[in-house]
């Protein structure tokens, strides 16, 4: 009698649980169906190609960004540094998403995206190459970026991206957009969950 | 007739009160203007090499009982300074340049990261960790006020 009452409450936690859990999703939007991503040809870091075969066989989290960018970027990507560094006290090396930086200013990006990525989480990848291709998998990723106009008496200018990260399944598809203001605990709920349904993440 | 014991005294008195005033004015970062004005947890993020843009942040409280407008910002550690804010619109993320920012009496402006931010461009020399530079504001009314800022870590 005992123990069915024990199981009763568990049952009740774990229904309130996940109901909380699916009020929650507000900043995390799960894509139904998964959108699959176009075929790209980019560069990492470390100049090595960088396509669609190695966003397979792993969870990816791909942020569009520049690295000139002095207040925005710099934010998001210590965020999905934390992010990571939750999940690595619960997944294993090799279940651990990766971070994807994508490098949509090439000219003022190329040279320095190693040093940047590696600031930040020296796992990290850091990704940009030809206009083309950078567009090729913006638009796959529904995401954008406009270059702007030379601030005055400078040669820098602002770029205009996307604020929100993309999960992609090893399948290459994406399944959900994070929009900011990034939460970390909630991103790490929302990412297990999505990464392994059933599981209890508590 | 004083005695020259009571002279030293008076001396060593006035130097306290000239130390004491000098250390709250650096603790508050106020200017020798005694402006109602207050800037608080001032801070540089040290930067990432190769990037040559880099952001300063700081609270600005206006303890008196009229405007302020900051119409500029300057310091001889950056070739250019401006105020910046980072903005979300449409799902896309920009920066805005201000021209001037109003700090009305009462009320506190915070430059933060995600927000309002000193866009700091053309360094002058190289900054470390643990460096300070003067960064001098400038407000409509012609006064002007002074603070110091430190470079911290990224984190």
């Amino acid at each position: 009698m005992k123990s069915l009452r024990w199981l009763l409450l568990l049952a009740i936690g774990s229904l309130s649980a996940n109901a909380s859990m699916a009020g929650n999703w507000a900043n995390f939007l799960p894509l139904d169906p998964p959108k699959a991503l176009p075929p790209f040809s980019l560069e990492d870091q470390r100049g090595n190609p960088f396509n669609l075969d190695n966003l397979q066989h792993h969870w990816s989290l791909i942020y569009v960004g520049y690295t000139s960018c002095p207040d925005v970027c710099p934010v998001s990507l210590l965020k999905l540094a934390a992010v990571q560094k939750q999940l690595s006290q619960k997944l294993k090396p090799a279940a651990m998403p990766q971070v994807v930086f994508l490098a949509v200013d090439p000219k003022r990006d190329k040279l320095i995206l190693a040093q940047y990525v590696a600031h930040f989480n020296k796992a990290d990848i850091g990704i940009t190459g030809q206009v083309a291709q950078i567009d090729n998998l913006v638009k796959g990723l529904e995401a954008s970026y406009r270059i702007g106009r030379k601030l005055a008496g400078t040669d820098q200018y602002v770029v205009a991206h996307s604020s929100s990260i993309a999960v992609i399944n090893p399948q290459t598809r994406m399944v959900a957009k994070i929009n900011p203001p990034f939460d970390v605990d909630q991103i790490v709920s929302h990412l297990l969950q999505l990464m392994h349904p059933g599981d209890n993440h508590d | 007739m004083i005695k020259p014991s009571r002279i030293h005294l008076w001396k060593l008195l006035m130097l306290c009160g000239l130390i004491g005033i000098a250390l709250s004015s650096h603790a508050e970062n106020l200017s020798s203007t005694s402006l109602p004005l207050r800037v608080k947890d001032a801070h540089q993020p040290l930067g990432i090499a190769g990037v040559s843009a880099r952001s300063g942040y700081f609270s600005l409280e206006n303890k008196g009982t009229t405007l302020f407008e900051l119409v500029k910002v300057s310091s001889p550690a950056y070739g250019m300074v401006m105020m910046h804010k980072s903005v979300q619109k449409d799902g896309m993320d920009n920066m805005v340049m201000l021209k001037h920012l109003i700090i009305k009496p009462g009320h506190s402006v915070h430059f933060s990261p995600g927000g309002l931010h000193l866009m700091l461009l053309k360094p002058k020399w190289d900054l470390k960790q643990g460096d300070t530079y003067p960064v001098t504001l400038y407000f409509s009314n012609g006064k002007t006020l002074s603070f110091t800022m430190p470079v911290v870590s990224n984190s």
